[in-house]
């Protein structure tokens, strides 16, 4: 049905959990209606530099001043850059506010597709580890599930999206459904039996990764070009575009509406439900209603939040299911920028032809088996070894012919590794409405609290100590290390603000990501995340994504909801 | 056609007696445009030519093109244009100026008449005195930021990277430990690794 805008299901958000949300519930006959806020965006034909060579970018990929003045937040990412710029919101158009000393970087895409396009798209599986964590030492509430309820989703979603890498068996950091891994090369070869000798319970294993290191469910393998942020001509990562809005279309079920920003969601007191949305047409200014019998938010973890907060009613004077008051806290992020280099000698013989998506991962290892004096929780890294090429220019001195020949040739193996660290829930870390400073279409904006507490700068000593003694158990020369310094959200893996939990008194959502105070409202974005781990966290939300679709039909079709 | 087969055409056709700089004019791409009614935007004409000048002892032309051949002076001052901040943008005149004053100080003229090998051996000992000044003042030296953009202009041109490197835009394949080969690859973003 979907007459006078009435539909089974709305999706709010078209990313990575929005396009899993449609897929999921199109496939089972749905007819719904996916929102994105952002433009229409359309699979390989508008990836417009997906072929452009370097020489073709005016600036040779280089950020402009023009640009840093536009994208103030979002040209701070790696993969910001002359190539990729269209991809990034225009922060100057979509504010938010922060106290002074409290800087956050809200990295967003405005498109169709959101942030699945330009994902770092390193995929790791929690474990009880992760979903104890809270329970054991007394941070945050409990996550209402454990390793064993999310873990046929794992693989539900693994074997559709196509995961690449080594099964390793480790307790800490369970298997995927894998591809076959991409290679490491022989630097990194050297860091993993380097390590490992060292170190009896540190692994170094391949980034597991959402490339397809072979051809998989109708797409390409990943060509090795390394170019995954321009958008993949060839489908050989996952993302909406090339994989779960195709598949809903497909069903001839889905209505998909760019350019609709959703005001708020609106609530009928007496079935205590959500009736549907109220949106805004980004390009006409004009409010339109929808209705439906389930609403789905997956706008990522601080739009879905905006929402809630601005669903205000009688019965949910706060903001929406917000009984609890923990809508909007508990903000988290992964620990971010902390990376440490060392030259690589050795295999100068060698070298690696092709431009892997991944690296090398290397598990946590701290507070898994023993107990660290200093701080809880624990981190992993993330890396990679490479032989630069002229770039080495730009930090050796030097001029002239000799200079030129020397930059033709490859230097010698230089090794990386970035530590990704664990954040804990606290209360103080929030986001509130301010209604002091609105967005071009009148609605309030976000300001955003967040610190690091005492766990957190001991875990970032740690992470910078561990980095140096593994690359120099390596044999890694001349390791220099830097703490980034980088603000909140630079990790792009916020979570929290409208966490799952057993209790109505303390959490917004229950073990199947449903509002503990409207039944027919799904939260499957990071908003719902009880706790951070230290691995990123996509594979997780859409695990958590097709779980909660599936009992929620399985509960309309019982008429419970 | 693109423009590599042109050149190579174009090579065949004239028996293969193409100059550099011919090759330049065909290779210069969607741009520096290297065209003679070429005026500076952010530098004057009297900087533009010293800036010629480093960069062209930065990478001279040997058996293969120098800056001056693929017109990075254009480059940079696009650069210095559109990338820089306004603050970097204020240093570049002191920067330049302050270097000229080092250059009398050495060679007893300005950089422009200075010999080519007075010129390397100058900027040699110029950098050296800014790089140790950048470990008490953090500032990356003047002479630092015209490197990299001679770096970058050179080797992501559309010359440098066919004609002197591997250009590798479609690998399919990963070899993590093959023998190391004469020319290093880059890809499509123009980085080689």
């Amino acid at each position: 049905m979907q007459t006078n805008n009435t539909f089974d299901a709305i999706v709010v958000g078209s990313g990575i959990t929005g396009g899993w949300a449609a897929k999921e519930l199109t496939e089972k006959g749905f007819k719904t209606l996916v929102l994105e806020r952002g433009r229409k965006l359309e699979h390989v034909k508008d990836y417009t530099h997906a072929n452009t060579p370097i020489w073709d970018l005016p600036h040779r990929n280089k950020v402009t001043d023009a640009d840093r003045e536009m994208y103030p937040v979002q040209s701070t990412v790696y993969a910001f850059n002359e190539g990729t710029k269209d991809l990034w919101i225009k922060d100057k158009d979509h504010p938010y506010t922060t106290p002074p000393d409290q800087p956050f970087n809200w990295i967003r895409g405005n498109h169709v597709g959101g942030r699945s396009l330009m994902w770092g798209r390193q995929v790791y599986r929690w474990s009880d580890l992760d979903f104890e964590a809270n329970a054991k030492d007394g941070h945050g509430v409990d996550w209402p599930i454990r390793y064993k309820d999310i873990a046929p989703w794992y693989s539900y979603v693994e074997k559709y999206i196509g995961v690449s890498g080594q099964a390793e068996g480790l307790p800490q950091l369970p298997d995927s459904d894998f591809l076959p891994p991409f290679n490491l090369n022989c630097a990194e070869s050297r860091l993993k039996t380097g390590v490992e000798s060292k170190f009896a319970k540190r692994k170094v294993t391949t980034a597991r990764i959402a490339n397809l290191s072979v051809a998989h469910n109708g797409r390409s393998a990943c060509q090795r070009r390394n170019l995954c942020y321009r958008g993949c001509p060839y489908g050989a990562y996952f993302s909406s575009q090339s994989s779960t809005l195709p598949a809903a279309a497909a069903t001839g079920n889905m209505t998909l509406q760019p350019n609709a920003v959703v005001e708020s969601l609106l609530f009928d007191k007496d079935k205590a439900k959500a009736t549907g949305v109220r949106v805004i047409d980004t390009t006409s200014g004009k409010t339109t209603e929808y209705k439906a019998k389930v609403i789905f938010l997956c706008a990522s973890t601080l739009g879905s939040t905006q929402i809630l907060l601005q669903s205000k009613s009688d019965r949910f004077p706060n903001g929406f299911a917000n009984g609890s008051g923990e809508l909007g806290h508990n903000l988290m992020d992964h620990l971010f920028n902390m990376l440490s280099f060392a030259d690589f000698p050795g295999d100068e013989e060698k070298y690696a032809k092709g431009f892997g998506p991944g690296g090398i991962y290397i598990p946590r290892f701290r507070n898994v088996w023993d107990k660290h004096p200093d701080f809880v929780r624990g981190y992993g890294f993330q890396g990679n070894g490479n032989r630069p090429g002229w770039e080495r220019g730009n930090y050796e001195p030097g001029f002239g012919a000799a200079f030129k020949d020397a930059l033709l040739k490859p230097a010698p193996w230089k090794m990386a590794i970035y530590g990704f660290g664990e954040i804990l829930p606290y209360h103080s870390n929030k986001v509130q409405l301010n209604p002091n400073k609105q967005d071009i279409y009148g609605l309030p904006t976000l300001y955003i609290e967040t610190k690091h507490g005492d766990n957190e700068n001991a875990m970032k000593k740690d992470i910078l100590a561990t980095a140096a003694e593994m690359l120099e158990a390596a044999g890694g020369k001349n390791i220099y290390q830097i703490d980034g310094k980088a603000p909140m959200g630079s990790g792009i893996h916020e979570m929290g603000t409208a966490r799952m939990g057993h209790d109505p008194k303390t959490s917004v959502l229950n073990k199947w990501n449903q509002c503990h105070e409207a039944k027919n409202v799904f939260v499957t974005d990071g908003s719902c995340m009880t706790s951070a781990s230290c691995v990123n966290p996509s594979l997780t939300y859409m695990a958590l994504t097709a779980r909660a679709v599936d009992y929620a039909v399985k509960e309309l079709n019982k008429q419970n909801i | 056609m693109n423009r590599r087969k042109a050149i190579q055409q174009a090579a065949y056709l004239l028996g293969g007696a193409v100059s550099a700089s011919v090759i330049a004019g065909v290779m210069s791409g969607c741009q520096p445009s290297g065209a003679p009614d070429w005026t500076p935007q952010f530098l004057t004409p009297e900087q533009a030519k010293t800036i010629d000048a480093i960069a062209e002892t930065i990478l001279p032309e040997t058996d293969t093109l120098g800056a001056k051949s693929l017109h990075l002076t254009e480059f940079i001052d696009l650069m210095v244009k559109d990338t820089f901040s306004g603050y970097d943008q204020l240093q570049f005149p002191k920067g330049l100026a302050k270097l000229e004053e080092e250059c009398q100080f050495f060679t007893g003229g300005t950089f422009l008449n200075a010999s080519p090998t007075d010129r390397e051996k100058f900027l040699v000992l110029h950098e050296q005195k800014g790089l140790k000044l950048q470990q008490q003042t953090g500032e990356k030296p003047f002479i630092s930021s015209i490197k990299e953009l001679v770096l970058v202009g050179y080797f992501t041109s559309e010359y440098a990277i066919n004609e002197l490197m591997d250009y590798n835009p479609l690998p399919q394949k990963l070899d993590g430990c093959i023998e190391t080969p004469q020319k290093i690859q880059v890809g499509i973003e123009g980085r080689s690794a």
